[in-house]
């Protein structure tokens, strides 16, 4: 009997890193082994209890590895995809095109921003995955928290200190930028992941037909 | 006078465990005899994530075994205590019986309540 698919992906995932193919196969191995002892049925749901409580330990480690680093790496991330906006609308003031404001009603607008942010995202979510090996994961739910600091701060002064109006659309249109840039980095960090647990489990079918 | 490297109580536990399975402490048996002998159901992410940890630290040597079909082709890694780990282990414990001494009727009230 194999272990649950589901589950096994999420270990497949949390688990991938070079050095960690050992905690997949302990967990594999453990799985038989219970069969035998508690049944099927019970099994599978301890396997399902595993690969939760594994994921948030393999988390933990991730994060705690390197923080200066991916916080680093994160931050230059951040930096890269805010930027690449910053000059597009920096260009556009300096010609005389509608200011920043406007883009909430400027649908055309709207379309090359969320073009230009897809691309400066996923980007640098695949050069900051490519950085860090192993920590790709940990990369992208940094990279939300430096956003989260970043941008909070900046958002109670556009809405309060400013006062701009309307400032739920304006809350909105950034917190929705933001969101989006956050999802679009997150790909490009596990699309790195993907290739590289990719990677791995060729290696593993090798060795194991060798 | 150089201070003693104490360890973490995870971090002695691991060891001793280590120590007690000799040449095959693995993922899998050091589980099962953390769960058997301290009662401490630990993920195997976290016990990997303390012998990173040790290994780091010149505590532990690991090497990896061969991959078995019910691990999913996947290679066992196995540890073992180095001389510093054990020294750690020593000075550890010697700090705790030195700190016990004079407590032992403290302690007995403490284990009965």
């Amino acid at each position: 009997m194999k272990p649950p698919a589901i589950p096994s992906a999420i270990l497949n995932f949390f688990a991938s890193q070079p050095d960690f193919p050992a905690v997949a196969g302990d967990i594999s191995e453990e799985f038989h082994q219970r069969i035998q002892s508690s049944g099927p049925q019970a099994t599978k749901r301890w396997y399902w209890r595993e690969a939760v409580r594994n994921a948030l330990a393999l988390t933990w480690r991730e994060l705690r590895r390197t923080p200066v680093r991916t916080t680093l790496v994160a931050f230059g991330c951040f930096l890269a995809v805010n930027l690449a906006t910053a000059l597009y609308l920096e260009t556009r003031y300096w010609f005389n095109l509608p200011n920043p404001i406007e883009i909430v009603s400027n649908q055309n607008l709207i379309y090359v921003l969320i073009l230009l942010n897809f691309t400066a995202s996923v980007v640098m979510g695949w050069i900051g995955a490519k950085l860090l090996p192993g920590r790709e994961w940990a990369l992208a739910l940094t990279y939300t928290l430096v956003t989260a600091c970043l941008t909070l701060p900046g958002l109670w002064y556009l809405m309060f200190a400013l006062e701009q109006d309307p400032p739920l659309r304006v809350a909105a249109a950034v917190i929705g930028g933001h969101a989006f840039r956050q999802s679009i980095f997150w790909l490009g960090c596990v699309l790195v992941r993907y290739v590289n647990i990719r990677k791995h489990s060729s290696i593993v079918s090798a060795a194991k037909s060798a | 006078m150089k201070t003693p490297r104490l360890l973490g109580g995870f971090e002695n536990l691991l060891l001793l465990v280590i120590l007690r399975l000799d040449d095959s402490a693995y993922g899998v048996a050091i589980r099962k005899e953390l769960l058997d002998e301290a009662e401490k159901d630990v993920a195997i992410g976290a016990i990997y994530t303390g012998l990173d940890r040790l290994e780091q630290k010149g505590f532990v040597h690991s090497w990896s075994g061969d991959p078995t079909p019910e691990r999913g082709g996947r290679a066992k890694k196995f540890y073992r205590v180095t001389a510093q780990g054990k020294k750690a282990l020593q000075e550890t414990h010697r700090a705790v019986q030195r700190l016990s001494i004079g407590l032992e009727g403290r302690l007995t009230t403490c284990l009965s309540l």
